[in-house]
């Protein structure tokens, strides 16, 4: 009678065991597992492109901003896409186009027809607003993160250079297709990577 | 657990009955009176506990803004190396919890909410580090998809809390109405799947107090990130300050303390509304020119002045000490004033305020009122977190900051534990 008490006992517990155990295994493997894949496609894409990518420069125009989650941060639109563009077929806000360069230098940047092939950079934006033949495009980057020297080069580009007048501030990028990474910054002749 | 000294109390009171010196009467009467003597020991392993704690919590906010101070100069593999450290922590003790089958409160509470933080942590400084762009929506919905397994481990109501948080500030801050919708329908599975389906409780109404607490912090965290200056958040201590002392003042039987005390509050709350509702005040003119106008020194001589008829009213060193030490250096601070640099100011206040949140706690502690003891050390927790985020002081002062007052307050609960406690 006790054996079989037993055997009862152990059974039960088996099947407890078998039915919550498990599930709390494949809970944690599947937890570490998201969090690794997360991290590792964030910093594995970064890298890819920040090693593989083609440099670009936009010319930006910061402006200071502050919140208490971020502290302090620089947001800019790159002057690419802040301007209006002239538009000369029917696009409508939500629509999506490409933005590529229109020289080798990648200096020129203009709404392209196609989507360009081979190793050249472009980007792939929405259109945020379109009004009277003209379309607004919403900015791929909002925000850079600044150490403090070039912060303090920002801010002191931002109020006048040395012959006066504010320095011309360029955010450098890495392109990678359409994949693009901000790799540093350019404020007049001072160059901020991130090392 | 006895104290040694009572524990030899007891061994000789044995002994004087068995030898008849005192009666069993007389040995029940002193027993009983030592035994009231130990419960109030407990209390005082609490307070022990809770400094320590706080000591703790302290140095770890040095330790992190040591590193943030060196941050930029790191190299970027060094930082991503030391991203990973917390999460890497958080899924070893994860290990443990499952591996070793540890189905306590403590051990799930703690490696849920430690995963929870080591992934916002993790991911947010990629994000950093990278300039990875994306909404703040996003990075919560990101960072609670990754964590949703937590949840089937360790069934953790300080995880669901934290990701009710984050849920609440990412419907505010999203963009769409598609994830708006994705939000909310993720913030209803977590109102209603932990509670019922893994606890079987039905318990709801603290899930929805629990829940109502959250999003009124939310709301009150992104109000105040919007509409106010970053400084409220420096005021925002300040008016709990305020509020402990008049409702202490205002709770005593003394009018010898309930004026003064009451007279504090309101200058207190007066100068914060004050700083509040002109924010730039705070910054641009305090900080840099007030100082040395009769206005600000009358402002502060006044609040000295109260805090040294206060020092005066408490009869014991450890009032004395906390109201004393701060004061004399505001003091000196106010005659040598002009050699010193700006961030000696806040420092000093900042010195003055837990003097007086300190001694609400020990004035907590002498008159058996816990909510004096807890007034303060909300205020306390409040205090350093604004001091953390605070950008008034430079990181390097912060940081020693944080490491010195750890240490002092882990000494303080080391002392605590040794101190004989002062019968009620």
């Amino acid at each position: 009678m006790d054996l079989a008490k037993k055997i009862t006992s152990r059974l039960r517990r088996s099947v407890v065991w078998c039915r919550q155990w498990p599930l709390v295994l494949v809970a944690f493997a599947v937890t570490v597992g998201l969090q690794l894949i997360v991290l590792t496609w964030q910093v594995v894409g970064s890298e890819w492109v920040l090693h593989r990518g083609v440099t670009v420069r936009h010319k930006i125009d910061p402006a200071d901003s502050y919140d208490f989650f971020r502290g302090h941060y620089f947001e800019f639109i790159p002057a690419v896409f802040r301007h209006s563009f002239p538009s000369s077929r029917s696009i409508l806000a939500g629509d999506q186009v490409v933005v590529g360069p229109t020289d080798r230098q990648n200096t020129q940047w203009a709404i392209l027809a196609t989507v360009p092939t081979g190793n050249v950079p472009y980007y792939r934006v929405s259109v945020k607003s379109s009004n009277a033949g003209y379309f607004f495009l919403t900015p791929p980057f909002r925000r850079i993160y600044l150490d403090t020297d070039a912060m303090a080069a920002v801010t002191k580009g931002l109020s006048k250079g040395r012959n006066g007048q504010k320095e011309p501030i360029y955010l450098i990028v890495k392109h990678y297709k359409e994949h693009a990474m901000i790799s540093g910054l350019q404020v007049g002749s001072r160059n901020f990577y991130q090392k | 657990m006895r104290h040694p000294r009572t524990h030899w109390l007891f061994q000789q009171i044995q002994e004087w009955q068995a030898a008849r010196v005192i009666s069993d009467y007389q040995a029940e009467a002193i027993r009983n009176r030592y035994v009231s003597q130990a419960f109030t020991m407990g209390r005082k392993s609490l307070a022990a506990i809770i400094w320590s704690v706080l000591g703790a919590f302290s140095l770890i906010l040095g330790v992190v803004l040591v590193i943030a101070n060196e941050w930029p100069s790191l190299m970027r593999y060094t930082r991503l190396a030391i991203t990973v450290i917390p999460i890497l922590g958080s899924w070893v003790a994860m290990a443990v919890m499952v591996w070793k089958k540890k189905d306590t409160v403590v051990w799930r509470e703690s490696v849920a909410c430690t995963n929870l933080l080591a992934m916002v942590v993790a991911l947010a400084l990629v994000c950093q580090m990278y300039n990875i762009q994306g909404s703040t929506g996003l990075f919560f919905v990101t960072v609670i998809a990754c964590s949703i397994p937590v949840l089937l481990v360790t069934r953790s109501l300080g995880w669901m809390i934290g990701t009710g948080l984050m849920i609440n500030v990412a419907l505010v801050d999203s963009d769409g109405l598609a994830l708006r919708a994705g939000i909310a329908l993720l913030a209803t599975g977590m109102l209603a799947v932990p509670d019922t389906v893994f606890r079987r409780s039905n318990d709801w109404l603290r899930l929805a107090l629990g829940w109502c607490v959250t999003l009124g912090f939310t709301a009150a965290m992104i109000w105040m990130s919007e509409a106010l200056h970053p400084s409220a958040f420096m005021i925002l201590p300040a008016i709990v300050w305020s509020t402990i002392i008049g409702l202490g003042g205002y709770s005593t039987k003394s009018w010898a303390v309930r004026v003064p005390m009451i007279a504090v509050a309101v200058a207190g709350l007066f100068v914060t509304l004050f700083l509040g509702s002109f924010p730039t005040i705070w910054d641009e003119w305090v900080r840099t020119s007030v100082v040395e106008t009769p206005i600000f020194i009358t402002i502060l001589g006044g609040m000295l002045g109260l805090q040294l008829s206060l020092f005066l009213m408490f009869k014991t060193h450890w009032f004395r000490w906390c109201l004393l030490a701060p004061s004399g250096v505001f003091l000196l601070g106010m005659i040598i004033y002009k050699f010193l640099p700006i961030w000696v100011f806040p420092m000093v206040s900042l010195g003055i305020l837990v003097g007086f949140l300190t001694a609400a706690v020990r004035y907590g502690v002498i008159v058996h009122r816990r909510w004096w003891i807890n007034a303060g050390l909300v205020g306390f927790v409040l205090i350093m977190l604004a001091k953390f985020f605070g950008a008034d002081l430079p990181m390097g002062i912060r940081a020693a900051g944080f490491l010195v007052s750890g240490g002092v307050l882990i000494g303080i609960g080391y002392r605590l534990n040794q101190w004989t406690w002062q019968k009620k």
